[in-house]
């Protein structure tokens, strides 16, 4: 875009150009006529004259006298080139010589009678040349033209120089003050205004300015308020889960050791599985409220990669297959396309969604319903994983507000348990993993949810890798890691897994457990001793050290908070090694089992160099896992 | 006693002339026979006092008459202390009030011609028919009173004279055929641009006679005299005073004496001199 310097340039030459134009094509020529006309009117009265004083030599026949004034008169006066006089016989007296009355340009003829207008004499004829003085006329009106060409330029150069001080500058620094202002400098110098517009210009930003650094002050307050208020919020997201669930933990832990009691009563057995189902809605709730807490917070972060959906779905219909059996519900998997196989999504979350979609589809089902998964690829793009179910279903109106948290629909929804926030926490995340949820029903015919994700294109390796990945089975610590998935979501199915479990008692490994509450103390102690172990209690970090310096330990699990010392703190000491331990203090596993379900916990437990880390509350299934891990590690480690 | 004082005096005057100063410095007029418009001739002449002037300390003042003949009235009456004249004015003044040719031009003489369009088919003065020609002025004296009086007495040719002042004048009028024939000095011809020497030819030439003087008045003192022509010496000497003497015309200044210009009494000029 032109500067305003450019503009200015181009009209002053474009009116210099035409100043020119108009001096040349019209008033040159109109010049050059006057001049012409006038040269030849002062010529003729010159010539009439001249006649005059040739009469008396004419007459008396004295014609040098005639020949040295008419001689002179040419000679003195440049632009008369050549005089005749011819007397009334018609010969010609002056000159001597031949006459021509061929005309060049800028040439006139004018001619006078010698003695009286009615009776002359003679006729003298005179050849005028103007050439010269049109030369010279036009010389003297190039040097004017010159002259006024000058004088415009030197005022527009005046003027544009004024321009450039008065506005070009001013707003070119104004400029540079808009963008120092944007990158946050509000104290940049401001120009001196020339003018009372770029003044009122300049005024106006200098508020504008101060406006916008007061705001942007205001705006960093409580930027800074709220990111204070957040961390508070999930400071009491952290504490509140933590003592939820500190809790919750003897509630779980007992009623199940309670379920797996022999000697109990029809009555008593109904009373535990009471306790035990309300302790895991309990943990549900907590859970989902922890997650949703860290979706707004933006603190739950999604990795995405290439996930093999069949191998996905498999573990869906596995994990909610006793749920749905206990429904009285089928849970159908549909054939997939063959060339349908690999979605870009977190494998955990996806499997997080589709369980609480299957959960859902079951638990709002109608006795001997049925649940269909299927997956399609309309769009090469994209794949479909469709959820459909043959239950009560619901209006158009109510799939509106569906995804609402803690929106729970028909008041027949009310006796099905559930925290109302699984749609929502669906939703955000298939959001996060840049996908979208949609949903179609009919009123008491069913309903079908639908989660589009982009397609991974892998290549053929890769697609081989991911598909040796997903036949290893993820291990119970990797449950832990997504609360609201597994066993936790799925209590009937949890218990059935644990009851199934054998039990492999080996008192030769040594456990040393850190804990502070007398509760959970004794819930470890039973736990373990169920599953055929022993184990060695203290209340805190120092007693830990202490009993680790005077004995040898296959294992320590380990509370984090606790008194005087902590397990960070605790897991830190060992693995530095600066204590008095057994040479095997840098070698012992360690895992962390706390009620810090927050994601920051972990990380600073992983960091300290726990080696498995246990979310409080867990389940006596997830504890002989990390126990057998640990035992195998010692016999590879002892061979 | 009076031997005593004269030789001091003597000896003063001629330290003062060996000075070259002019301690009696003069002033006399200067006349000029109007054989050309007087613009010309004070073109001519004044430069040339000047000079004289400067070389004298006399001043010497150029006065014009308008016609040879208030010239001739004027020397008759001996307004000039010098004059420029021609021969037979010469002998005229000298008569009159006894002015004595002192300078002439040493290097060539005075001859009247006759002239004719040269394309004319004239080439001699018997061929002339028509009487009209055309003089300078009745007593010009090579081109008009000299002619006039050969072409009566010595041819018998009876002419109309037309007397047109000036001899360019009467060569103007021959060459644009307005006179048949024209009374001229060849000196004057000669001085003529070539176009018009070209158109005209000479077809009779009268005796030759000395060149115009310069006479001086007999109240003029001779040292005064003398101091004239020794600037006059001095100055055809110098190369600037030689082109100012050539422009009279006179190639090389001389003296003159009345015997020079006797010789035209026996002429019978008289009787075709034309009194005012």
């Amino acid at each position: 875009m032109p500067t305003l310097l450019h503009i200015s340039i181009a009209i002053s030459s474009i009116f210099s150009l035409l100043v020119a134009v108009m001096m040349i094509v019209l008033v040159i020529p109109r010049q050059t006529e006057i001049v012409e006309a006038r040269l030849d009117e002062a010529a003729r009265q010159s010539l009439g004259g001249l006649a005059t004083t040739i009469i008396d030599p004419l007459l008396t026949r004295q014609y040098e006298f005639l020949y040295y004034r008419l001689d002179t008169q040419l000679a003195s006066d440049p632009t008369w080139q050549r005089m005749r006089v011819v007397d009334t016989a018609g010969e010609q007296i002056y000159p001597l010589g031949e006459w021509t009355e061929d005309l060049e340009s800028f040439q006139t003829l004018v001619s006078a009678p010698v003695g009286n207008a009615s009776t002359p004499l003679a006729r003298i004829d005179l050849i005028i040349d103007h050439s010269k003085a049109f030369a010279e006329a036009l010389a003297l009106t190039y040097k004017l033209l010159l002259l006024l060409f000058v004088l415009v330029a030197i005022t527009l150069f005046v003027a544009i120089l004024f321009l450039q001080s008065a506005i070009s500058k001013p707003v070119r620094e104004l400029t540079t003050a808009f963008k120092k202002m944007a990158k946050g400098d509000f104290a940049y110098s401001l120009p001196v205004a020339r003018s009372r517009e770029i003044s009122y210009l300049i005024r106006e930003f200098f508020r504008f300015r101060r406006t916008t650094q007061a705001q942007q002050k205001k705006l960093v307050q409580l930027k800074e308020d709220a990111e204070k208020a957040n961390k508070a919020k999930s400071r009491f997201m952290s504490r509140m889960s933590h003592e939820l669930r500190t809790p919750l933990n003897s509630v779980l832990g007992f009623s199940e050791l309670g379920l797996n009691s022999e000697k109990l009563s029809a009555e008593h057995r109904r009373q535990f599985e009471a306790i035990n189902q309300s302790g895991h809605h309990l943990l549900e709730l907590v859970n989902e409220i922890l997650d949703l807490s860290r979706l707004e917070s933006g603190s739950l972060q999604v990795t995405l990669q290439p996930v093999y959906l069949p191998d996905i779905l498999d573990q869906c219909q596995s994990m909610t297959s006793h749920f749905a059996a206990s429904h009285d519900v089928s849970l159908i998997v549909l054939p997939l396309a063959p060339d349908v196989c690999c979605v870009q999504a977190d494998p955990l979350r996806l499997k997080q969604v589709i369980i609480n979609l299957l959960s859902n589809a079951i638990k709002y089902n109608r006795k001997g319903g049925r649940v269909y998964i299927e997956v399609d690829s309309h769009n090469p793009a994209t794949v479909s994983i469709r959820v459909r179910d043959t239950g009560i279903g619901f209006s158009q109106e109510e799939a509106g507000r569906i995804f609402a948290p803690f929106e729970r629909l028909s008041q027949s929804a009310s006796s099905i348990d559930g925290t109302g926030i699984g749609l929502t926490i669906s939703q955000r995340i298939v959001d996060l993993m840049q996908g979208s949820i949609e949903v179609e029903s009919v009123k008491g015919t069913g309903s079908e949810f639908s989660i589009t994700l982009q397609t991974a294109v892998v290549s053929e390796e890769e697609s081989k890798e991911i598909l040796d990945k997903a036949c290893c089975k993820p291990v119970a610590m990797d449950k832990s890691e997504a609360p609201g998935t597994g066993a936790a979501t799925m209590p009937a199915a949890a218990n059935a897994e644990a009851s199934a479990t054998p039990i492999a008692p080996n008192k030769a490994l040594k456990i040393l457990v850190a804990e502070d509450n007398e509760i959970n103390q004794l819930l470890f102690q039973t736990q373990l001793e169920s599953l055929g172990y022993h184990c060695t209690l203290v209340s805190d970090g120092l007693k830990a050290l202490d009993a680790l310096s005077a004995n040898r330990f296959d294992i320590l699990l380990t509370d984090i908070s606790m008194p005087e010392m902590g397990g960070i703190e605790l897991t830190e000491m060992i693995r530095r090694g600066d204590s008095a331990l057994a040479d095997t203090g840098g070698a012992l596993p360690i895992v962390a089992c706390s009620a810090n379900a927050m994601t920051t916990d972990r990380d600073l437990g992983l960091a300290a160099g726990v080696d498995a880390y246990l979310t409080k509350p867990f389940q006596k299934v997830q504890l002989a896992e990390v126990l057998e891990k640990a035992l195998a590690m010692k016999r590879s480690s002892a061979a | 006693m009076k031997k005593l004082l004269a030789y001091p005096l003597l000896s003063l005057a001629m330290l003062l002339s060996l000075a070259g100063a002019n301690l009696f410095a003069e002033e006399f007029t200067f006349g000029v026979v109007p054989q050309f418009t007087t613009q010309r001739i004070n073109d001519i002449w004044s430069p040339l006092l000047a000079d004289l002037s400067a070389r004298s300390g006399d001043t010497y003042t150029l006065t014009i008459e308008p016609d040879i003949n208030k010239f001739e009235s004027a020397f008759q009456r001996g307004d000039y202390d010098f004059a420029y004249m021609n021969p037979w004015h010469g002998v005229v003044a000298n008569e009159a009030q006894g002015y004595l040719p002192i300078i002439r031009d040493g290097a060539s003489t005075l001859k009247g011609v006759l002239v004719v369009r040269a394309d004319s088919g004239i080439n001699r003065i018997e061929q002339l028919e028509r009487p009209e020609i055309a003089f300078p002025s009745p007593n010009a004296l090579g081109a008009s009173l000299l002619m006039r009086a050969e072409l009566a007495t010595l041819h018998n040719i009876e002419v109309s004279p037309l007397y047109v002042r000036t001899h360019p004048s009467v060569y103007l009028n021959v060459a644009l055929g307005k006179s048949i024939a024209g009374g001229g000095v060849m000196r004057t011809l000669r001085a003529q641009p070539g176009e018009i020497q070209g158109q005209l030819k000479v077809i009779y030439e009268t005796r030759e006679i000395s060149p115009h003087p310069i006479s001086v008045h007999p109240r003029v003192s001779s040292e005064a005299r003398d101091r004239f022509i020794s600037a006059i010496k001095q100055a055809a000497a110098s190369t600037r005073g030689a082109a100012l003497f050539a422009e009279v015309p006179i190639q090389a200044p001389a003296a003159a004496s009345l015997d020079d210009y006797l010789i035209l009494r026996n002429w019978n000029l008289g009787d075709f001199y034309v009194q005012n």
